[in-house]
């Protein structure tokens, strides 16, 4: 099954961090959650955000915020979706639930139990039950009829009344019996503002502040679904078929020989007693012989005993995924017919995962990321609000178990984002000359076969350098490309980008030299050269593979566009020019303006 | 249509060569010269057969020089019905001079010239085939072979002004007269790779025909002829490639081969050390390769060659990849490079059967 595009065309959002939640959103394909707040006032309730487009359908690993961490438990409604975040003592409170981009908090109202002289503090303002009108600009309400309904619209009246002292710091909708209060200030500065009463039977306060706007040290960990389009990592198979009567048998295993004796087998003598009478016993004795430790078979394969054929697996240690698939089996009898499965061995595949760390950083517009290729995220044992963490021992950022930053600005900005089962690579920010940066993470097309795991990350620049890099760069040390080593799943390498040159003495990339304006045009055609990434680091030199869905384009093309059939679209940082560095370009959803 | 293959076959001299050759490309299998051959392509013995073009002429001096087209009853477009019995295309023993003119397949066939030549050195003149390929045959007139001329060779005054090379020929000698010549190759309804070793004078590669990945409203006749023939390896120093521009369809403009760096010294080859050791021997991508046209007026990205690649020279100079779990064939390739040192360029990675042992 291959693998299946998606695309993220160009959703705006509000923030950074609403912007992370809309993309988490998307990476899950989570249909049913919606997201409570755009730049105007609404309720927890209100559904603005549109029906998410398609996404990739990436699992959710674990995610913190509020103090709190959720992983996905036994299936239940909504598991593994934001809107089924739930954690002990947190509640509706959980920044990933909500994706807010303007805090929000809730106020219960028991209209019985309310009194004159009660208090609902916002942010240090105080709020006054009185029994009576309410006063505008006296910042007070009424609940004298001791109806919850009632008192629930003066409150709200009093607190979005510009007379009163809260039109600048939170507006309030009615959602009888709930006061629903919302930020006014965009961001996750609103998550620190308070609220407090005097009666709390009277006034159920959902939080002591405000909350929902993924804040610095929320991070939320997400998994591939490689196994989707692959399959599941699975040991190459095969199996032999036994008859009896055999005068001579030899049976080769990928080129090592099982030979038929007329007699009981010797231990370390790779043979087996063909002499046996039944099927039964013959497969029972080809089993024994392969499973042998002093033949010369264990490190290939195991044998298992069907009773009517042996089955053979291949190694998960020497001969693992699909490298198994190249195990050859055949057999010569006579006297008997003996058969094999096939030629090679089949069935043999890697559908590994990899998993991608997302958090917020320290200064709240910082987006740390990570790749964790070796999918070894640990979980919470605990409802552990630490906010240090220990990131697997092979992850990859800006170096080993180490974030990457990338400061996005808190504005309105847009995305534009392909994804698959086992990639991501997103442009951000398009539509800006500045804090526009191109990322990639996850696997590759093509790997070496014995690269169960070709998952490499794009940095937006050197390692704590953030400029942001959106071309591609034909200077050949520009290594901004890391993996872990498929050597030794250990060590951290660092690579390049391959693009396609003309002959010639290292001349410069064809799209790129000058004398070539107007390449193609005389026909009318553009072209689009598939990227490889080459990773140099020594003793673990190799092609790591083609980039999905992302290709290179002439510098010409213009800093952003898009093909005729919205295709294909592309970016570009820097001046147009008849430099070394070629346009990123990207398969789109043919829908979609750039 | 699918690929088809030339199973390393080997031939006492260059004639016998190309007039087996020309069986394939023809998917000849029942003329009698073809079969007294018997060689491995057929299907009578285990291959693939062959490619299923047209024959439009053949001109042989063999007792007399007969020019003639293929006949149009029984047995018609085969080899056994050209008119006269002692044709060598009939016979099977070419004569040096003798040619013919081929036509591909699909929806703008182009027409391609083969012809027994010799260098004529002497003593010990070396043996080989002349190409001369008619891009935009399929719009006749001017723009195709003339058949029915005079009896000659080469027919000059028959070919188009629109022929690649304009004139003259790709020729590439390859072996001493008399002497054993080996090829292996694949071809398809417009393509045909082709690698000659001798193991005396070396190895040889061409290729002609269609490329893949073009843009065919904009150009409708995408057909290149390799011209370097004294290399078996696409080198960063050559321009090897020659075709008729789409711009005008008159010049024959040269084109370099579009490669992918893949060490850190952007070279397409480079140092052995840098290229996948790591994981295993013969662990060596294959990359993609393309024709770029860079003739000032005439620039462009001509198209991806078909059917054919580029390993690196740290794979060494021959040998055959080829994954038997694979059932789509995607996997198996014969690559040969004749740098033998490290050079700047990639070995050339032929589509292969995945069964005949190379080399």
């Amino acid at each position: 099954m291959p693998f299946t595009n998606r695309y993220y065309p160009k959703l705006q959002h509000f923030n950074q961090n609403n912007g992370i939640w809309g993309l988490v959103r998307w990476l899950l394909d989570d249909q049913t959650t919606v997201a409570p707040n755009g730049p105007t006032p609404g309720s927890l309730s209100d559904a603005v955000l549109s029906t998410s487009p398609a996404g990739p359908g990436w699992k959710l690993v674990e995610c913190r915020s509020n103090g709190g961490r959720y992983q996905p438990g036994s299936p239940t409604s909504g598991d593994g979706t934001l809107s089924g975040i739930v954690s002990t003592g947190e509640g509706v409170a959980h920044n990933w639930r909500l994706g807010a981009t303007q805090a929000v908090n809730q106020i219960t109202v028991t209209g019985g139990s309310a009194s004159p002289g009660d208090t609902v503090t916002i942010n240090g303002i105080v709020l006054t039950a009185v029994n009576g009108a309410r006063t505008p600009g006296a910042d007070d309400f009424d609940v004298s009829s001791g109806v919850t309904s009632t008192i629930v619209a003066d409150m709200v009246a009093a607190i979005n009344d510009p007379l009163n002292s809260f039109t600048s710091t939170v507006t309030a909708v009615d959602n009888d019996p709930d006061v629903e209060l919302t930020a006014v200030v965009v961001g996750p500065s609103g998550n620190a503002l308070t609220l407090a009463t005097s009666n709390a039977t009277a006034f159920g306060l959902t939080e002591p502040t405000f909350f929902g706007v993924l804040e610095a040290d929320d991070w939320i960990v997400l998994e591939t679904d490689r196994e989707t389009a692959l399959g599941a990592t699975a040991q190459a198979t095969a199996s032999i078929t036994p008859a009896t009567g055999a005068s001579s048998v030899t049976i080769l295993i990928n080129g090592i020989a099982l030979t038929g004796v007329s007699g009981a087998r010797t231990s370390g003598a790779d043979d087996f007693d063909m002499s046996l009478g039944t099927v039964a016993a013959l497969t029972a004795e080809i089993t024994a012989a392969i499973n042998d430790g002093a033949n010369s078979f264990s490190t290939t394969v195991t044998a298992t005993d069907n009773g009517t054929n042996v089955g053979l697996t291949a190694d998960a240690t020497n001969h693992p995924g699909t490298t198994g698939n190249l195990l050859t089996l055949s057999v010569t009898s006579v006297g008997a017919t003996y058969t094999v499965s096939g030629p090679v061995f089949t069935g043999g595949n890697f559908g590994e995962e990899c998993q991608l760390m997302f958090a917020i950083g320290a200064a709240n517009d910082d987006l740390l990321h990570l790749l964790i290729p070796l999918a070894d995220w640990t979980t919470f044992s605990s409802n552990d609000p630490a906010t240090s963490l220990t990131l697997p021992t092979a992850s990859v950022g800006d170096g080993l178990a180490t974030f990457q930053s990338t400061t996005i600005p808190d504005t309105t900005f847009d995305i534009l984002a392909v994804a698959d089962e086992g990639m991501l690579a997103l442009f951000w920010n398009p539509n800006r000359t500045d804090n526009l940066w191109f990322q990639y993470w996850g696997d590759v097309d093509n790997p070496n076969p014995s690269d169960s795991r070709p998952f490499i990350v794009r940095l937006s620049g050197s390692a704590g350098d953030e400029s942001k890099i959106v071309n591609w760069q034909q200077v050949s040390f520009s290594f901004y490309w890391r993996r872990i080593s498929p050597v030794d799943n250990t060590t951290l390498v660092t690579g390049h980008e391959s693009t396609s040159f003309v002959g010639g003495t290292f001349s410069a990339h064809i799209h790129a030299r000058g004398a070539l304006w107007g390449l193609d045009s005389r026909l009318g055609t553009r072209q689009f050269f598939p990227v490889g990434v080459i990773m140099a680091t020594s003793g673990h030199e190799h092609w790591a593979g083609w980039l999905k869905n992302i290709y290179e384009g002439h510098n010409y093309l213009g800093l952003r566009g898009s093909s005729g059939a919205r295709d294909f679209i592309w970016l570009r940082e820097g001046a147009i020019a008849a430099d070394n560095n070629s346009t990123i370009v990207m398969a789109w959803d043919g829908i979609t303006e750039v | 249509m699918p690929l088809v293959y030339y199973n390393k076959i080997t031939h006492s001299n260059v004639g016998v060569a190309l007039h087996d050759l020309v069986a394939w490309l023809l998917d000849d299998e029942t003329s009698a010269s073809v079969t007294a051959l018997s060689s491995a392509w057929l299907t009578a013995n285990g291959g693939s057969g062959g490619a299923g073009w047209t024959l439009i002429e053949t001109f042989s001096a063999t007792t007399s020089s007969v020019r003639e087209i293929p006949g149009t009853t029984t047995g018609d477009g085969t080899l056994d019905s050209l008119p006269t019995a002692t044709n060598g295309w009939r016979t099977g023993t070419l004569t040096v001079g003798d040619w013919c003119v081929l036509e591909s397949l699909g929806p703008n066939p182009y027409q391609l010239y083969l012809e027994y030549e010799d260098d004529g050195a002497s003593p010990g003149p070396n043996s080989g085939i002349s190409y001369k390929l008619m891009p935009l045959a399929a719009l006749g007139g001017a723009d195709d072979f003339t058949t029915g001329g005079s009896v000659t060779t080469p027919p000059t005054a028959d070919f188009p002004a629109t022929s690649v090379p304009a004139s003259g020929f790709i020729t590439r000698d390859l072996s001493a007269s008399g002497s054993p010549v080996q090829y292996a190759g694949n071809a398809d309804d417009q393509t045909i790779n082709l690698i000659d070793d001798t193991g005396t004078t070396g190895a040889g590669y061409i290729y002609i025909g269609a490329l893949d990945g073009v843009n065919l409203t904009a150009d409708p006749f995408p057909y290149v002829i390799y011209n370097s023939t004294s290399l078996c390896r696409f080198d960063t120093s050559d321009i090897p490639w020659r075709r008729l521009s789409p711009v005008d369809r008159a010049t024959v403009i040269n084109g370099d081969t579009l490669r992918w760096n893949n060490n850190t010294s952007n070279q397409g080859g480079g140092d052995p050390s840098q290229l996948d050791l790591s994981l295993g021997t013969g662990s060596h991508p294959l990359f993609p390769l393309g024709c770029m046209f860079l003739a000032s007026n005439h620039q462009h990205f001509a198209g991806f060659l078909r059917n054919v690649g580029g390993i690196s020279e740290a794979a060494g100079a021959k040998a055959a990849i080829n994954d038997p779990s694979d059932p789509s064939g995607e996997f198996n390739f014969i690559f040969r490079n004749d740098a033998g040192t490290f050079d700047n360029g990639f070995g050339i990675t032929i589509r292969w059967d995945g069964v005949t042992a190379w080399p």
